[in-house]
């Protein structure tokens, strides 16, 4: 049910401005992808024309082999979901969910109210008078509930709680297992949602900075915990992303691959060596760009 | 692979939303004329027959429902994963199926008024004279009358997809354009009275020959249709 995602030279300028600059990409069969990108880099730029709401000024984007754009079987299978204005939306919630109830091929309808029953949200209420919250889990339940093989959420969490952000993120995982999509997910709350990630895009400033495994992009990275003199010592001369301290430990952030000789001295040594933070990661990767 | 169509159902559904406005609007017309003929009984005078009365209103309420169409489907359904062509093509019939309802319900208004008026005495005068009154022939009055209604969604829809697509600067251009059709409109179906309606119209004397009037508001309504194709066609939807 999932599909494959591909853009090809994509350009996207408004006027003299490059919002995206040349952009080659592809996105994996049935993975959750996370995009992210400082404010202004181009994520959402990149998803509208993804799911057909613009057109690049040059460029090709495909999925699965053929042009998205203005392709009814294509843009059929791509859920767009994003902070809706529902300012002047009096329907309520069921009325709102017959819409991708009949345009959507694979929509659940038990589902849906599973979803709903969730996140609590209250079918007896006009959408305009749902808390910012309420609206994003309402987003969230139509583009879980629609089953499009290309979901794409688009910081679709903002004025979520906590509790309910949490709730998003277990339907994805619980969902993905069962009915395996190709999901988008565009963030700033990298920290909270990296578990998620199969993938990870980061764009920066219109270009793209990389595509890669959660996996192989985590290991560009290392922590060191240990004695705080222990750990200046192993560290000095690397590239230090970020540092920790509590009491006489130390814990710090560096980039780039540890070599199997530095992981056996750090053993020797007592010293705890694990994975770096996306977050850290991400800071480094696109402050480096600038 | 069959080329999957769904302009059927986009069409039947906007039909559906925009026939639910219709009958508030019929039901708030038909009060009017009903309190109006309670009006006119106490000062001897008359009220036009309700398919003449409504004809004003009714293109109004077209031309409201094509703006509205600009922004209130272009960006629900393209997020649903409807193309703009599909839109495009539903929108158009079911604009077709509206304006023949709004044609229909006073029509049959109409005929129930007359119905009443065989037992009980109405205020209602049938010596007005215009396109809408049966003066012309019913079935001249009908078409123009479906003509008319149709027209005025599509001129209303160009203003609509204008504010939308270029900001409300360029938008007031649309107006304009919205204006030069609206006469043209009113000249070719010998709707003179336009101009005391909508202040903005041009008042246009000369009443079109019945040739000029079928071709020249056919030419009109195709020049509406092929313009809002090419602003729909690759247009950028709103977040």
């Amino acid at each position: 049910m999932a599909a494959k995602i591909e853009m090809k030279n994509v350009t996207l300028k408004f006027g003299k401005f490059e919002a995206l600059k040349d952009i080659s990409l592809a996105l994996e069969v049935g993975k959750i992808h996370g995009l992210i990108g400082r404010n202004g880099a181009g994520k959402t730029s990149l998803l509208s024309l993804l799911a057909a709401f613009r057109e690049p000024t040059t460029g090709q984007i495909e999925i699965d082999g053929e042009p998205v754009f203005e392709n009814p079987e294509k843009m059929q299978q791509i859920s767009f979901i994003y902070e809706k204005d529902y300012a002047d939306e009096y329907e309520k919630i069921p009325a709102l969910l017959e819409f991708p109830e009949r345009y959507r091929p694979n929509y659940d309808k038990d589902y849906a109210n599973h979803l709903l029953k969730r996140f609590k949200l209250p079918l007896d209420k006009p959408a305009h008078k749902l808390s910012k919250g309420m609206q994003s889990a309402l987003n969230v339940v139509i583009g879980l509930a629609s089953r499009t093989p290309v979901t794409i959420f688009d910081e679709a969490y903002l004025g979520m709680d906590a509790p309910a952000r949490q709730i998003f993120y277990e339907e994805i995982l619980a969902d993905q297992a069962e009915y395996p999509r190709t999901f988008i997910l565009s963030t700033h709350l990298v920290s909270e949602m990296d578990y998620l990630f199969d993938k990870v895009v980061i764009i920066d400033q219109g270009n793209l900075l990389l595509n890669e495994e959660y996996e192989t992009l985590s290991a560009q990275g290392a922590s060191i915990t240990g004695a705080a003199d222990q750990v200046d010592d192993f560290v000095a001369g690397m590239k230090v992303l970020n540092e920790q301290r509590l009491g006489g430990t130390k814990s710090v952030m560096v980039y780039g691959t540890l070599t199997e000789q530095n992981q056996l001295a750090a053993r020797e040594q007592g010293l705890e060596i694990g994975p770096v933070p996306l977050q850290d990661l991400f800071i480094h990767l696109t402050e480096e760009a600038h | 692979m069959k080329q999957l169509k769904l302009y059927p159902k986009v069409a039947f559904d906007l039909f559906y939303e925009q026939f639910k406005w219709a009958i508030w609007f019929f039901s708030f017309l038909i009060a009017a004329h009903i309190i109006g003929m309670f009006i006119v009984v106490r000062n001897d005078a008359s009220v036009d027959p309700f398919f003449a009365f409504s004809s004003y209103s009714v293109a109004i309420f077209m031309l409201v429902c094509g703006i509205i169409a600009a922004y209130g489907f272009l960006g629900y359904y393209v997020q649903q994963g409807i193309t703009r062509k599909d839109l495009y093509m539903g929108t158009v019939l079911s604009a077709l199926a509206l304006a023949a309802a709004v044609t229909l319900v006073p029509l049959a208004v109409n005929g129930i008024e007359h119905f009443i008026s065989g037992f009980a005495a109405l205020p209602i005068g049938t010596d007005g004279v215009g396109a809408f009154y049966p003066s012309s022939g019913w079935l001249s009055a009908t078409v123009t009358f479906f003509i008319n209604a149709f027209t005025y969604y599509l001129i209303g829809w160009l203003i609509g997809l204008g504010y939308y697509r270029f900001g409300w600067i360029i938008g007031f251009v649309f107006v304009g354009i919205a204006v030069a059709a609206l006469s043209l409109n009113g000249y070719f179906l010998g709707d003179s009275g336009l101009s005391s309606i909508i202040p903005w119209v041009p008042y246009i004397p000369a009443e079109a020959g019945p040739a000029l009037a079928i071709t020249g508001s056919l030419i009109l309504v195709a020049v509406l249709l092929i313009s809002t194709r090419l602003m729909t066609k690759r247009i950028t939807i709103k977040m």
